[in-house]
């Protein structure tokens, strides 16, 4: 079969940073000896859909398959589907990726797509790639989503990977211009937190999974002799999650001998002075935080671990130890009063010389928030799924906070950030 | 707020430095500034008053000021030192800076603004765009200048476009065919516009490519087109938008700003943040103050400190705000940098573009070293065309001038800072009295709002 694999274009852009699209990457590696594949990174190539489209017609591909993860990407996607159905009536269409899978039934009514393979699809995507090939049943097959005489079905969910270790590297090489891309690694998959606003454990399934320390020193060795390797981020929800894992997979690191340099993302609870000089040894170069809430209030209610002050003590321990720490806040967040987010902007005026990114509540489907919202005291209200990415708006009326008095104390936010940004960064006293 | 100024007292040896710069804040306190070493102190007012008026100080119960230089020996020549500093610094700054070529297409524009200077007479004077030939002859010029400078960056060349306004629909053919030049020589271009008329050069930014375009607008919709006579806001907007997806052209967004517009501030940030144009890397924007550059009227230099203050408390409000840089507000700019530093900046070092290679070519061929005074022949110092020449006394007079040479400058006690800010105004003297007023005010305004800020006063 000739598969194209795509990373769809956004449909308004203003940040331009190119990603591997490691979740195509994955399946690209499973598929790779059966079946002739084509990988097309629209976003990361600025494509539109419509060059898209003339790349997979010009393939003459049997089998799309699109990964849907950002909501800014939906309307694109749909637009593939439809015109690649429309061209060359013949092909399937399968959609998946976090945004697709929480949305598998109203993009599966559409006639011009075919599957979504919900959740982590290592298995079942290329299970169902085999079936469709062989001309087989797929009635059987777990993780998707499909018609049947009009009716959509829900099969019941695939397992998840049990070993991690077991599943190929992903498949850089057929990734056109490959070279170009800043690499990343998945470490681990899922998230331990749950946390309301995000996707991550509904997507991955419950529960937090490892790769041995030795499987990921092997991808980074692979990737080391391929040559030009300097820099790559651990793209996983936390890195340091575990932070003696983090520390033996720094001194594994450290042992290559390699002038590596590198990035991941961190909890705060997680921190200390002994795994930040493990990281700063091994080349780590930024962590990233999302913290969320400058009020400790809101960080209870968000049942977070770690206070305001734990936040000023790691970005404290960061600048001492040279790693470059990148925090996440958000505007809008359940009970949060116009006074809990003064306590943030307080926060974000302490961070100094750092990105701060701001960000608006956002009801992305498949969170806690949106499959509970009473819960929380949100009220979401009417919006298409396009816009949710693009966090300008607000579309949820909190119990204490209305959409234009969020979406306002956003810009407020943002301008503090800036003015953190423009000032060095220096180590704060506090209580 | 007090502007102090110094009285000199005999100590034991020693005298207070020709440098020392006070501020008397509302709470009984003097901020005091070294502006050539940096040194800042907050003092009690009846302090301050005692060290540095009386004349008979016992010099060990001032070790600390003596220290901090605010007292220094008796035989140091501050202005030799000064001097030094420049000299050693000048050749240093050159070589860092790039040739900076300033274009001028025409004087001609499609838009009547309010407040222009180049009055209609000059537009409609100066109508002639620049030709083919005479774009030819500059690129020459800038090749020989580039051969000919001993000290300046010789990689990129930085060929900026301005008018009048460049982007007018008939000049089509001569930006492509500038743009071209620039894209086979790898030179950096600029282009500054009005930003009315962007869209109709869409397709040749794309061929040809363009490093940067900053566009100046007058606030926010309403009080921007009141005042760009012809212009459309949400146009220019659109256009902007554009090109920062394309994300291959750098956008400068300026922002001209008095009292009539301050206002409308905050709805623009609001705008920008709503175009997420905030997240871009190749998206800047600032404000500054309207600036009248024929000198004629000393109103709004008068009125910058309390644009400035107001600015600055506004700020407060609106904290998006915080998106524009604070460009043009001579003097602080130096507490900018203390404000997000920390620190006092070095001294400056130079007057202003005109002694860092920045080259000025007109339409009726001459070379000027800056911009503003372009329009006036007799300040020219060279020319392009017919033929190449430098007229080296004109050129070296201004190119090397240094603020020692203005009376006002050479004891001034914020000469380290300000430098003598622009070498036109010196011609003015009722101006230059205003702007140094408020050069000295500004840095104050920011001095004591960064003191403030930290809980230091
Ligand atoms: S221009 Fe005025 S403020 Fe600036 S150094 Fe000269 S005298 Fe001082
Ligand atoms: S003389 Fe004044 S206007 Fe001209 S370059 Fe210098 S500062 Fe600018």
């Amino acid at each position: 079969m000739k598969i194209a694999l795509i990373n769809p274009p956004v449909e308004s852009r203003y940040v331009h940073s190119i990603d591997e699209p490691l979740g195509i990457l994955y399946l690209a590696a499973h598929l790779r000896d059966k079946h002739d594949l084509l990988i097309i990174d629209s976003f990361s190539h600025n494509l539109t859909v419509e060059e898209t489209l003339d790349i997979c017609l010009d393939f003459d591909v049997d089998i799309v398959g699109i990964s849907t993860v950002f909501s800014t990407s939906y309307k694109t996607s749909k637009e593939i589907c439809e015109k690649v159905k429309y061209e060359r009536p013949s092909t399937i269409t399968i959609l998946g990726g976090n945004t697709a899978t929480f949305m598998a039934e109203e993009l599966v009514k559409l006639p011009f797509i075919d599957y979504v393979v919900r959740g982590e699809s290592d298995i079942s995507f290329p299970i169902l790639v085999d079936v469709l090939s062989g001309g087989g049943d797929v009635s059987q097959l777990k993780g998707i989503t499909y018609k049947r005489d009009n009716q959509v079905l829900n099969n019941e969910n695939q397992p998840l990977v049990k070993d991690l270790d077991s599943l190929p590297f992903p498949a850089r090489d057929l990734l056109p211009n490959s070279g170009q891309y800043p690499k990343s690694i998945l470490s681990t998959r899922g998230c331990a937190y749950g946390c309301i606003y995000c996707s991550t454990s509904a997507f991955w399934g419950k529960g937090f999974r490892m790769r041995s320390v030795d499987n990921i020193i092997e991808e980074i060795e692979a990737l080391v002799s391929e040559g030009n390797l300097t820099y790559f981020s651990f793209a996983d929800d936390c890195f340091t999650l575990v932070p003696q894992r983090a520390i033996e997979i720094c001194t594994r690191i450290g042992e290559m001998g390699f002038d590596l340099e590198w990035s991941c993302t961190g909890r705060i609870e997680t921190i200390s002075d002994q795994l930040l000089k493990s990281l700063r040894g091994a080349g780590c170069k930024s962590i990233f935080f999302g913290i969320e809430s400058g009020s400790e209030r809101i960080l209870k209610e968000l049942n977070r671990k770690y206070t305001r002050n734990e936040v000023i003590r790691v970005y404290n321990l960061c600048i001492e130890n040279g790693i470059k720490p990148y925090f996440s806040f958000i505007v809008g967040l359940p009970y949060e009063t116009i006074e809990d987010v003064e306590e943030t902007y307080n926060l974000i005026n302490m961070l100094r010389g750092v990105e701060n990114g701001i960000h608006i509540l956002t009801p992305f489907p498949g969170t806690p928030m949106v499959e509970n919202s009473a819960k929380y005291g949100l009220d979401i209200l009417p919006h298409s799924i396009e816009e949710l990415d693009l966090n300008t708006r607000s579309f949820i009326k909190t119990s204490e906070l209305n959409p234009e008095e969020i979406e306002s104390l956003f810009r407020k936010a943002i301008g503090y950030s800036f003015k953190s940004l423009k000032r060095e960064a220096k180590e704060v006293s506090y209580e | 707020m007090k502007i102090k100024s110094l009285k000199a007292g005999d100590i034991l040896g020693k005298k207070p430095s020709k440098f020392n710069f006070l501020i008397e804040t509302d709470n009984d306190k003097v901020i005091v500034v070294n502006t050539f070493t940096g040194a800042i102190d907050i003092l009690h007012s009846d302090e301050a008053n005692h060290l540095f008026t009386d004349s008979e100080i016992d010099y060990n119960s001032n070790e600390y000021l003596c220290k901090r230089q605010y007292l220094i020996d008796d035989d140091v020549s501050e202005d030799i030192l000064l001097e030094k500093y420049f000299e050693s610094i000048k050749n240093y700054r050159r070589e860092n800076k790039s040739l900076s070529c300033v274009i001028i297409l025409t004087f001609d524009c499609n838009l009547r603004c309010t407040y222009c200077w180049q009055q209609n007479n000059i537009h409609e004077s100066h109508s002639r765009t620049i030709t083919f030939n005479q774009i030819d002859k500059i690129f020459d010029s800038i090749e020989k200048l580039l051969l000919s400078l001993e000290h300046a960056k010789r990689d990129t060349p930085i060929i900026q476009l301005i008018g009048g306004e460049p982007l007018l629909y008939k000049n089509r053919d001569i930006v492509a065919y500038i743009l071209k030049k620039c894209k086979e020589r790898n030179w950096y271009s600029q282009i500054t516009s009005n930003g009315s008329q962007l869209k109709e050069f869409m397709d040749i930014f794309e061929e040809h490519g363009v490093g940067e375009i900053q566009v100046t607008i007058d606030g926010y919709s309403t009080v921007h087109e009141k005042r760009r006579v012809g212009s459309n806001f949400k146009d220019t907007m659109d256009s902007l938008d554009s090109l920062i997806q394309s994300d291959k052209t750098y956008i400068k967004l300026r922002v001209n700003t008095d009292v009539e517009n301050i206002d409308s501030l905050p709805y623009l940030a609001d705008e920008i943040i709503n175009r997420r144009w905030y997240t871009s890397s190749r998206f800047y924007a600032y404000i500054s103050p309207l600036r009248d550059s024929s000198l004629r009227e000393t109103k709004l230099i008068k009125d910058r400190i309390n644009l400035l203050k107001s600015f600055i408390e506004k700020r407060l409000n609106y904290p998006q705000l915080e998106i524009f840089d604070v460009l043009g507000w001579n003097g602080y700019e130096t507490a900018k940098h203390l404000e997000n530093t920390g620190r006092m900046p070095y001294p400056k070092g130079f007057i202003c573009d005109m002694n860092m290679n920045n080259f000025v070519f007109t339409p009726n061929g001459e070379i000027h070293l800056c911009l503003e005074e372009a329009h006036e022949s007799k300040a020219s110092v060279g020319r392009y065309s017919p033929d190449f020449y430098m007229d080296k006394v004109l050129f070296d007079n201004k190119y090397d001038n240094t603020p020692f040479t203005s009376i006002e400058c050479k004891d001034c006690n914020i000469v380290p800072i300000c430098s003598g800010g622009c070498q036109m105004i010196d011609k003015n003297k009722e101006y230059k009295k205003e702007f140094c007023q408020s050069v000295k005010e500004c840095f104050s305004l920011g001095v004591e709002n960064y003191l403030e800020t930290e809980g230091l006063i």
